[in-house]
């Protein structure tokens, strides 16, 4: 009996917090069983997971694995509209600047990274991501840029630029990066 | 005690119906209590909604930490499936006797009789097991008792995978149905996204940037191997293995275009262009059960939607129509058929479902989920075709519960601070060979 009407008060509380859309604390004592609360599972440091950290990798062809060159104060990230992978009007200067980088760097290489703010889906936004990064990537082509020059990555909204949840931290996590990297 | 309630069948679709269930056993429960001799009572009545009462009265543990956490998991599993509901009262429409024991080498060891229909049915489980499998063979066991009393799909077996990011670092975690035994399986603290469980194998799908890309990568958890799947020049996302042949649907960009492909899962070459969408993004594929169509997300309209492809046709067709539904997203196909998806609906996401055999543009997505300011995501079905884990966003932290389509209120998979998401629910007869 004891056990149902815990159970009882534990239903009425999940139900209310969720109403409320707030949390509740962690249920009553005499809990009989309490998989919410496995704090004391050990999550594990170094050599806890089932291979070690890199297994599996895939070696080679990414830009990204060449030396960094520092990107110079002029270059900018180029922002996007919500749900919008075009690169708007206002923004194509700051792909001219990278042009002109590249244009004067003959041997530098480029990786464009696509990002999104954290509304969608991770999925769906790495998707948008992708087409952000591309659509820099054929705006430095129409400027002249040999696009083996240029690879793309798409960071979804994993990476966001500005940790904030509103419209001034997603207007800065709607954007393009740029890495430039020692080719030849 | 009454047999059953009226109020929970009107409530059967609405979130106050876990209430008006909970507030039917508390009065259950305040009803004068038999003294402990009284004779066992299989009423075969007494059911609340759609569950069945079950007694845990006759069950005797010796009190071992490993007999009380084999006699909890089971309790907690059936309670869990939504089928029974458990008792301290010896009357019931299923009657548990027996005993656990603490057995060898830590482990437990059970004879446990079950008793339903009036007493007409019966069935025994006896067995022993080692200190590593006394959970398992718990799930086990409620598997067997929701299957041959219930007769339902059982999931207490099951796993679901997760990405998990404490402090800056992401990897993927897995856990059980019940949300017990969490464990992390990859440790590289690098971003990672989308795992998907391979049909029938202890063996996942997910995305990585390992490489400083993303590519799609396959881990083979019982022996410990990860292997690249898809690394294609740019995007490698949301690999998904069919159930009919092991081949792999994904989304590449490699022509500079993000399309929906499918990969061959042994050569690992791709065997197929499945949409042509230029300057169009297409999402989340995933498999009918029947390994014949795919549903997955286009934006070729202009906002991201739902389709579905048959592919012996190729032709996609746009699944939701309601007009309150603006964006829908991130699907995930049962095995009854029925497609769970994430829809934004005044300015908020939420779980849905609908069956993909019907008219699309006259049927109206049921909603699993509470509106209660939350977010709610990445849906992803139990093996029993009834639960729903997905991710629920509160506060700016995401943490991971499952949904029931019958009306049980939602259940938190557990609580631990970091962000956990992007669930993945496995089939449940791959980690169900534990010995009855």
């Amino acid at each position: 009996m004891k056990n149902t009407t815990i159970r009882f008060a534990m239903a009425v509380a999940a139900v209310a917090a969720l109403a409320t859309g707030c949390r509740s604390n962690k249920p009553g004592e005499g809990a009989e069983f309490d998989p919410l609360n496995p704090e004391d599972v050990a999550l594990g440091g170094e050599g806890s997971g089932l291979f070690a950290p890199g297994e599996g990798m895939l070696p080679g062809g990414r830009f990204d694995q060449l030396p960094p060159v520092a990107a110079p104060a002029e270059v900018q990230p180029v922002y996007f509209a919500y749900n919008d992978s075009a690169v708007p009007a206002s923004e194509s200067a700051k792909v001219g600047t990278v042009a002109a980088f590249l244009t004067g760097n003959p041997g530098v290489v480029l990786v464009v990274e696509g990002n999104c703010d954290e509304r969608g889906t991770n999925e769906y936004n790495m998707s948008l991501g992708e087409y952000r990064a591309q659509a820099v990537r054929d705006a430095l082509a129409a400027q002249g840029i040999d696009g083996a020059r240029v690879q793309t990555v798409s960071y979804g909204e994993e990476r966001p630029a500005n940790p904030g949840h509103d419209e001034m931290a997603w207007r800065e996590n709607r954007r393009a990066d740029f890495a430039f990297y020692q080719g030849n | 005690m009454p047999s059953s309630f009226h109020e929970t069948q009107i409530l059967r679709h609405s979130p106050l119906r876990g209430l008006a269930l909970a507030a039917a056993i508390a009065l259950a429960a305040a009803a004068p209590h038999p003294a402990s001799s009284a004779p066992i009572v299989v009423t075969g009545t007494a059911t609340v909604g759609d569950k069945q009462t079950v007694s845990f009265a006759r069950l005797r543990t010796d009190g071992s930490g490993p007999a009380s956490e084999f006699a909890k998991t089971l309790r907690n599993d059936l309670e869990i499936s939504g089928w029974f509901i458990s008792t301290d009262r010896p009357e019931a429409s299923v009657v548990i006797s027996g005993a656990v024991r603490a057995g060898g080498a830590g482990g437990a060891a059970w004879s446990l009789d079950a008793a339903w229909r009036g007493g007409s049915a019966r069935r025994t489980w006896a067995r022993a097991c080692d200190a590593a499998s006394v959970r398992d063979a718990a799930h086990a066991v409620a598997d067997a008792m929701v299957e041959q009393i219930a007769g339902k799909r059982p999931m207490a077996s099951s796993k679901i995978l997760f990405v998990g990011k404490r402090g800056a670092a992401t990897d993927i975690y897995e856990c059980g149905a019940d949300g017990a035994g969490l464990r992390r399986i990859t440790t590289d603290g690098k971003l990672c996204i989308s795992p998907n469980w391979i049909p029938r194998r202890n063996a996942f799908l997910y995305t990585s940037w390992l490489t400083g890309a993303p590519v799609a990568y396959m881990v083979d958890i019982a022996n410990r191997k990860r292997s690249p799947v898809a690394a294609f020049p740019g995007m490698n996302n949301g690999a998904v293995a069919s159930p009919l042949d092991g081949s792999i649907a994904a989304v590449l960009s490699l022509t500079g275009n993000v399309e929906l492909y499918l990969v061959d899962g042994a050569s690992r070459r791709i065997s197929d262009r499945l949409t042509r969408t230029r300057n169009a993004s297409e999402a989340s594929p995933a498999w009918s059960p029947d390994g014949r169509a795919l549903a997955y997300v286009s934006d070729a309209g202009g906002i991201p939607r739902l389709h579905a492809m048959d592919l012996a046709t190729r032709t996609p067709r746009r699944l939701v129509w309601a007009t309150d539904i603006r964006e829908s997203v991130a699907p995930d196909w049962s095995c009854t058929g029925k497609i769970a998806f994430c829809g934004r609906s005044g300015g908020r996401y939420r779980i849905y479902s609908i069956d993909p055999a019907r008219d699309p543009r006259t049927t109206r997505p049921e909603a699993l989920s509470p509106a209660d300011g939350a977010d709610w995501e990445d849906p992803s079905w139990a093996p029993d075709g009834r639960h729903v884990v997905c991710t629920r966003t509160a506060g700016y932290r995401r943490s991971l519960y499952v949904l029931d389509t019958k009306g049980d209120p939602p259940r938190e998979l557990f609580r631990l601070s970091g962000d956990w998401y992007l669930p993945s629910w496995s089939d449940n007869a791959v980690f169900s060979r534990q010995q009855l």
